[in-house]
């Protein structure tokens, strides 16, 4: 049995916190990347997006992605892996009620719960195959 | 359908709040597979220095140039903002265990949630 990708100290890293950022490429094949709330779940990470937004047509022409799992803390959880677009999944697998909650304004959330509803927003599931950490942010982003 | 509201910030409000933001999400390419890594950046004119100790992604830079730098903050919902510069890595330099490079901020997508317009009665404020 393989070794896992994510073990009990970077899963414990990946479940203190949303704050993330997505990695992809754009259409010429240069980096790219979206500050996202991550929402850890057994395998990886979900990202609730729409269905017609920009990160969405990247990851439909190529699924090779990144992670930055990047808390105001002095280390960071440098992820490599595979997005899969969920055209079917409108809510994440956690229900998504804690998208940014240290963040979301009365009603913002109502809001993005209701678009999960209608069907315009969908799920990127993000698998790792390789973690490590590096120096972080530091807090307040302060080294 | 009301038009969406345009919460982009202008070229000095991009250098303003990267000076702010002593590090930052540095996404570099490994065989056109997206990789990120930490890094120190300082707005210096109309460009960003950025600096980069980890071993793994100064080998990725050496190989290839292009490079994305994600800034962001969010204290609060009505006060995230964020700056995503894309580019090629430009000047590198390495010293010991340290590269450097001047990345231009002249393809730059931003964000700033102060300029939405409020949703609902909430105040904004963390909860």
């Amino acid at each position: 049995m393989s070794d896992p990708v994510l073990d009990p100290d970077a899963h414990a890293f990946l479940r203190s916190t949303t704050r993330t950022v997505l990695l992809g490429t754009r259409a010429d094949g240069s980096p790219t990347g979206w500050p996202m709330t991550g929402m850890a779940t057994d395998d990886g990470l979900e990202f609730s997006t729409y269905r017609k937004s920009q990160k969405v047509r990247a990851f439909e022409r190529s699924g090779a992605a990144g992670v930055v799992v990047h808390p105001d803390d002095d280390r960071a959880l440098v992820l490599v892996g595979e997005v899969e677009v969920r055209l079917d999944q409108h809510v994440p697998s956690s229900g998504g009620a804690q998208a940014r909650p240290e963040t979301t304004a009365t009603g913002v959330a109502d809001g993005a719960q209701q678009r999960m509803a209608e069907g315009r927003r969908i799920v990127l599931a993000f698998t790792p195959t390789s973690a490590r950490f590096v120096a972080g942010l530091g807090r307040d982003g302060t080294p | 359908m009301s038009p969406r509201p345009d919460i982009t910030m202008d070229a000095a409000e991009v250098r303003a709040f990267l000076a702010t933001r002593p590090r930052a999400v540095l996404a570099l390419l490994d065989d056109g597979a997206p990789v990120g890594t930490i890094a120190d950046i300082t707005v210096v004119g109309d460009e960003l220095a950025v600096g980069v100790s980890d071993a793994a992604a100064r080998g990725l830079l050496a190989r290839d140039d292009r490079v994305c730098v994600v800034a962001d903050q969010f204290p609060t919902y009505y006060e995230i903002r964020g700056v995503v510069a894309h580019g090629r890595a430009r000047d590198l330099e390495t010293t010991g265990d340290r590269t450097t490079f001047r990345l231009s901020l002249d393809d730059v997508t931003s964000f700033d949630f102060a300029k939405l317009p409020r949703e609902g009665a909430g105040s904004g404020r963390a909860r």
